[in-house]
């Protein structure tokens, strides 16, 4: 166990000795920035506390829209950049198998997607309290617990997709577009596939679990449907990345 | 320990892509403190073998015993006795050499920072380890991929076309190094190269493929001592025919086998003490003498008779 702590040191020490490592959060800062000159001009609805601030932010359709892309330019080059530098083949002689290895770089494009969205919490409601203060106004914080498990299951969702595809690709480029693609298409294909019975089957419309808060998902899904769909799109994905990894000649 | 146990062994390994087979039945050993060189034209199958070696690449058959431990059914025990360059030594460039190295050490057990260190004084590091690798010129990264390699204290050593890319300097130093790493602490080192004057002055045995298949080892320590009870001579005379027939005389003809005719240039193969009176001979029949030179078979000419002169480059 001591053994993989180190090897999540190392992954971890590959993201954060990278000068991009504080442009993700300096972009999720910005956003907020954003977002609280518009709350302060009151053109943002309701939001008249630090806590109902907070709530808007963390919703699927604000940084929603955001977080999880910023997420996936972040690790999309986890795995790839060691093949574009040429540092797979001495990661690889080591006395650690591939799946350890392997392992290691997920759980830290997890915790990398965690830190980012605790982040952005912790930042949107210390600018909530500077703008308003403590106490007072709506917002709740069951609600806000709500939005961000929302939001950390879609971005987790499409992290793990990005890392299946950065396995398979091994170019960084390549795995940045597809996943974006997948992002910014699947809520299209979800509409325009709508009237087919299958589309509940697609992992699209089952990974924003907000829907069913706001009443827009069809009466035959349920939440414990779309989380179970999710599961075995997420089992699914890592089993393609490990069996790929485990066997792939580096040459 | 004894000086010739074996601490690298392959067993028939072949890999096969698409019905082709790169590499063809491979079988050889290497024991401990010897240098081999893996010789081969390109495309021969060296650079599969030896990511084969520390499992890069699956085998189809056979298997690679390191240490004792095979490494398809032991990988993580089989590789820690080996240490390894594969091509160009490739580092995360926005780190440190000391944090790529720190990256190797907490990947193996039982690797304190002093080792590295140490590793880094050897190899004439220590100054720059607080440098971004990218900040490295050509010869420092392959030093600081030789103190990675060395950092576990591997048995063997396994370098893929070191030097690659290093000037004549680099070059001999990193000659320097391997002998030294091989004698002082009976580190087994496999080298592959395509620079035979440079396998020649290194290893003290070669391993000789083409198309995937041995073609023969040689053990160069072993060759130069049979070579001396006849030396090869080349002649520069004024009158050939003359010359030849003065040999004949001599019974050289008989002795050497081979008094060819190139040229104002002859051949001649004698032992040694039979030199002066053949001088002696060729210059009593007024055949005037120019050079006397004697010709070495290399590594580079026994190598082209071995692959029936493939191209090398």
């Amino acid at each position: 166990m001591r053994n993989f702590g180190a090897l999540l040191t190392n992954e971890w020490l590959k993201l954060y000795k990278k000068k991009s490592f504080f442009v993700y959060f300096a972009v999720m800062a910005a956003f907020i920035g954003v977002c609280a000159y518009i709350a302060y001009r009151g053109w943002m609805d309701g939001v008249d506390s630090a806590l109902g601030f907070t709530e808007q932010i963390v919703t699927m359709s604000t940084a929603g829209q955001i977080l999880p892309l910023v997420a996936i330019i972040a690790i999309a080059n986890v795995v790839p950049q060691e093949f574009r530098m040429g540092t797979i083949k001495l990661l690889l002689i080591r006395a650690q198998s591939r799946s350890k290895i392997l392992a290691s770089k997920y759980i830290t494009t997890l915790l990398f997607s965690i830190a980012l969205i605790i982040a952005t919490f912790g930042m949107a409601m210390l600018t909530g309290l500077l703008l308003y203060g403590f106490g007072g106004g709506a917002g709740s914080w069951s609600s806000i617990g709500e939005n961000v498990l929302y939001l950390t299951v879609y971005t987790l969702v499409f992290v793990t997709l990005t890392f299946m595809i950065g396995v398979l690709t091994k170019a960084s480029g390549a795995t940045v577009g597809i996943s974006m693609f997948c992002v910014m298409l699947g809520g299209l294909f979800t509409m325009l596939l709508s009237h087919y019975d299958f589309i509940k089957y697609v992992l699209f419309p089952n990974a924003d679990l907000s829907a069913y808060q706001s009443g827009m998902m069809p009466e035959d899904m349920s939440m414990t449907f779309s989380a179970i769909v999710i599961a075995v799109y997420m089992i699914i994905f890592l089993f393609i990345s490990f069996a790929t990894f485990r066997k792939r000649d580096i040459s | 320990m004894k000086d010739n146990e074996v601490v690298l062994r392959l067993d028939g390994v072949t890999k096969q892509i698409k019905g082709r087979k790169l590499v063809d039945g491979l079988s050889f050993q290497i024991s401990k403190g010897e240098i081999v060189g893996l010789l081969g034209p390109n495309g021969a199958g060296k650079t599969t073998t030896i990511r084969m070696i520390v499992g890069l690449i699956g085998m189809s058959e056979g298997d690679v015993h390191i240490g004792g431990h095979s490494i398809r059914a032991d990988f993580e025990q089989a590789i820690r006795h080996v240490g390894a360059i594969i091509e160009n030594p490739e580092f995360y460039p926005y780190m440190t050499g000391w944090d790529n190295l720190k990256q190797y050490q907490r990947m193996s057990e039982g690797i304190s920072e002093a080792r590295i260190h140490e590793v880094a004084k050897l190899v004439g590091l220590q100054n720059a380890l607080d440098k971004r690798v990218k900040a490295y010129s050509l010869g420092m990264r392959q030093r600081l991929g030789i103190a990675q390699a060395l950092l576990h204290r591997p048995s063997v050593l396994i370098l893929d076309e070191p030097t690659n890319g290093l000037d004549p300097a680099g070059i001999r130093e990193m000659r320097d190094y391997m002998k030294q790493i091989a004698e002082n602490e009976g580190i087994a080192i496999l080298v592959s190269s395509h620079l035979l004057s440079e396998m020649e002055q290194m290893c003290s045995r070669v391993v000789v493929i083409q198309e995937g298949k041995l073609v023969t080892v040689r053990s160069i320590g072993g060759e130069a001592k049979q070579e001396q009870s006849l030396v090869h001579l080349s002649l520069m005379v004024d009158n050939p025919a003359l010359a030849i027939d003065a040999l004949k005389r001599l019974n050289l003809a008989g002795s050497g086998g081979n008094t060819t005719d190139a040229g104002e240039r002859i051949a001649v193969s004698l032992p040694h003490e039979d030199i002066p009176k053949m001088i002696a001979a060729l210059t009593a029949e007024g055949v005037r003498l120019y050079r006397v030179e004697e010709q070495k078979t290399t590594l580079e000419d026994e190598f082209l008779k071995w692959t029936e002169g493939n191209r090398i480059a």
